[in-house]
């Protein structure tokens, strides 16, 4: 009944012979373009992480780092052996921290991309509304509880960083329910109190540890990327990758949805369904991050603000792309942390902070009063 | 059209009330509305501020939802119609809508084909039959040549009529606008009046428009709705809405009616 389809004779005259035209003038989304940007950015990233592989206080060589790939791949652990301390430095250290610091940046800035639209909030990002800050809330009280252990290794961590997080992303869920059209700046002034909130809490809990394991959680808290387990890589990745198929997934509607409740709903979204899944899967990506890698700033609101710039603003390219796009920020912050002070380590947190700060310092000052709906 | 939307009203509404708090204390946004708009016909709703205009066009639209009474489209109770299903044959063209995100007009067009590409509505290409039913829908708003402009560089007109090619790029029956010329200067007021006549007249769309441009509204459409404090106090042609003793006691102000020298509608005039 619905599919009433207006034959081309019944439009007005003189429309049709320009739509050949226009068909192939009219830019969009092509499959093509989604492959070639997808492509170009994953070589790109993977150019980029052995780049990172190679800088440090030993550095490697670049044919010594595909050699022992070539090794890993053929399975050959004799010959990995005789490689010598090259081999251990880059898949016992390196590498792992390295996967770890693509998947912490990739899903702040997919997570963070998501938020942006749903949200309709170019600055929306989890550590500026405040959810990272209630993961690690909840990741601290997980720690003092003796309840998951380490802050690495598999454990029941992520459970209460998730819970955190799912704390704060209700708080900010309320205020945009209560406001139907709100103000770019009173969402963010809601993050503001909610950082400050959970940071009272979390000096608070950490106040009532002893002194050797406050160190440790402060340092974690900072933004720190510790080389991981494979196993935990592993998990993560899983995790992760799960939560960012489902973002993925929705990412058509997460266009429609940038123009806001009602002019989804008039075009047939689930509005509510698609609002609940979002955040949930928000608050589950964001506390996995936060209970390995502490709290990292910036990432998720500078690197889809980027890409938008290059690829446009659908969803369905920009949310690979930053992936992409976050994960290499990441691999090449954390490198930064890593060697910049040589011996001595950065929290990868301070660079992105650094770098990220004043990026949102210029946007939030860039933006014309009227655009600020 | 089919046959059905020839026959039975796009909307019939009977009995229908709404607040937007149930508190016993609160007023009623609309009540007791009773009232069919036939198919094929540009229909308007007027009325004062707060009079319960918008609040109607949302229902029509389920985006709000009635706390007594039925709201039928083509026949079918609104309440058992699924969002997509609905946006098939309903379009909705909102006052304004923002511009947060760097989306061009041809982009903005091609949503209107969301509603097509459920349930996989999240995923998935914009097959060439999309790409084509937006061009159209542009070529028509004469706005094909903007297709790749981002929305944020074009002009408040033509934005308006972008909003409109994506309500035809649904390939709805029914188009629902609210307020489609109120930010708009004299030479677009006219410009989507005409163009949503034209619609009308050549495509058969049933147009459903709040206005607060009596003189617009007079011109332009078929039958006049005119909403007082949620009650319906006058329906009908423009000819019987656009009266000095209709429009006085509802605007609460004096109203002149004369005759518009070209069209021969009902003219307001409101002397100061």
């Amino acid at each position: 009944m619905s599919n009433t389809h207006i034959p081309a004779s019944t439009w007005p005259a003189g429309t049709r012979s320009g739509a050949g035209q226009s068909d192939r003038l009219m830019r969009h989304l092509s499959v093509g373009r989604w492959v070639i940007g997808v492509t170009s950015l994953a070589m790109s990233s993977l150019f980029i992480g052995v780049v990172c592989l190679a800088v440090g206080a030993e550095s490697v060589a670049v044919g010594t780092i595909l050699r022992i790939a070539g090794m890993v791949l053929q399975g050959d652990g004799d010959a990995l052996e005789s490689v010598g301390a090259s081999s251990v430095i880059l898949l016992q250290f390196r590498l792992p921290r390295l996967g770890l610091a693509f998947l912490v940046g990739s899903s702040l800035a997919v997570v963070g991309a998501s938020l942006q639209a749903l949200l309709r909030n170019p600055l929306a990002e989890p550590y500026v509304l405040g959810i990272s800050s209630g993961a690690a809330f909840g990741a601290t009280v997980g720690l003092l509880l003796g309840v998951g252990g380490t802050v690495l290794g598999l454990s029941v961590l992520p459970v209460w960083a998730f819970c955190g997080g799912l704390l704060s992303i209700l708080v900010v869920y309320r205020i945009s329910v209560t406001y139907r059209m709100l103000s770019v700046h009173t969402l963010l002034l809601a993050g503001v109190i909610l950082n400050a909130l959970f940071s009272a809490l979390i000096m608070f809990v950490v106040s009532l540890a002893d002194p050797t394991q406050a160190f440790k959680i402060m340092m974690w808290l900072m933004g720190t990327i510790v080389a991981p387990s494979y196993s935990t890589l592993l998990w993560l990745a899983v995790w992760l990758g799960a939560g960012g198929t489902v973002l993925f997934w929705l990412a058509r509607s997460l266009n429609v949805l940038t123009m806001g409740e009602e002019t989804s709903r008039a075009l047939g979204v689930e509005v509510e369904r698609v609002k609940k899944l979002i955040f949930v899967v928000s608050a589950l990506m964001t506390g996995a991050v936060v209970s390995l890698a502490g709290l990292i700033g910036f990432v998720g609101m500078v690197v889809p603000h980027v890409v938008r710039m290059i690829a446009g603003a659908d969803h369905r390219l920009l949310l690979p792309a930053s992936a992409l796009v976050g994960g290499s920020f990441l691999m090449v912050a954390d490198t930064i942390a890593r060697t910049a002070l040589s011996p001595t380590e950065l929290p990868v947190g301070v660079v992105t902070a650094l770098t990220g700060g004043p990026v949102f310092m210029y946007l939030l000052v860039k933006r014309r009063a009227g655009v600020a709906v | 059209m089919t046959e059905t939307a020839a026959t039975v009203p796009a909307f019939s509404v009977r009995g229908l009330s709404f607040r937007y708090d149930h508190a016993p204390d609160c007023r009623w946004a609309l009540r007791h509305v009773q009232y069919a708009v036939e198919a094929g016909t540009i229909v308007g709703i007027i009325g004062p501020n707060g009079s319960g205009k918008t609040s109607l066009l949302k229902l029509l639209m389920k985006l709000l939802h009635p706390e007594s009474g039925e709201i039928r489209v083509f026949g079918k109770d609104i309440e058992t119609v699924s969002p997509a299903t609905l946006a098939r044959r309903i379009a909705f063209v909102p006052q304004e809508t923002p511009q947060l995100f760097p989306f061009t007009l041809g982009e903005l067009v091609l949503m209107g084909r969301f509603p097509f590409h459920q349930p996989f509505a999240g995923w998935g290409w914009d097959a060439a039959d999309d790409v084509r039913h937006a061009t159209r829908a542009m070529h028509s708003m004469e706005i094909a040549s903007l297709a790749n402009r981002m929305m944020s560089d074009v002009s408040g007109g033509e934005r308006q009529r972008a909003m409109i090619a994506r309500a035809l790029t649904q390939d709805a029956d029914v188009l629902l606008l609210d307020e489609p010329t109120a930010f708009l200067d004299l030479h677009h007021q006219l410009d989507i009046a005409r163009k949503l006549r034209q619609l009308n007249r050549e495509q058969g769309l049933t147009v459903v428009m709040v206005s607060h441009d009596l003189n617009l509204a007079s011109q332009c459409c078929d039958q006049l709705l005119l909403l007082h404090q949620g009650e319906i106090a006058a329906q009908g042609h423009p000819a019987d809405v656009i009266r000095s003793d209709v429009l006085e006691p509802v605007y609460r102000c004096e109203v002149i009616v004369d005759q518009h020298p070209r069209s021969h509608a009902p003219r307001v005039a409101v002397p100061v």
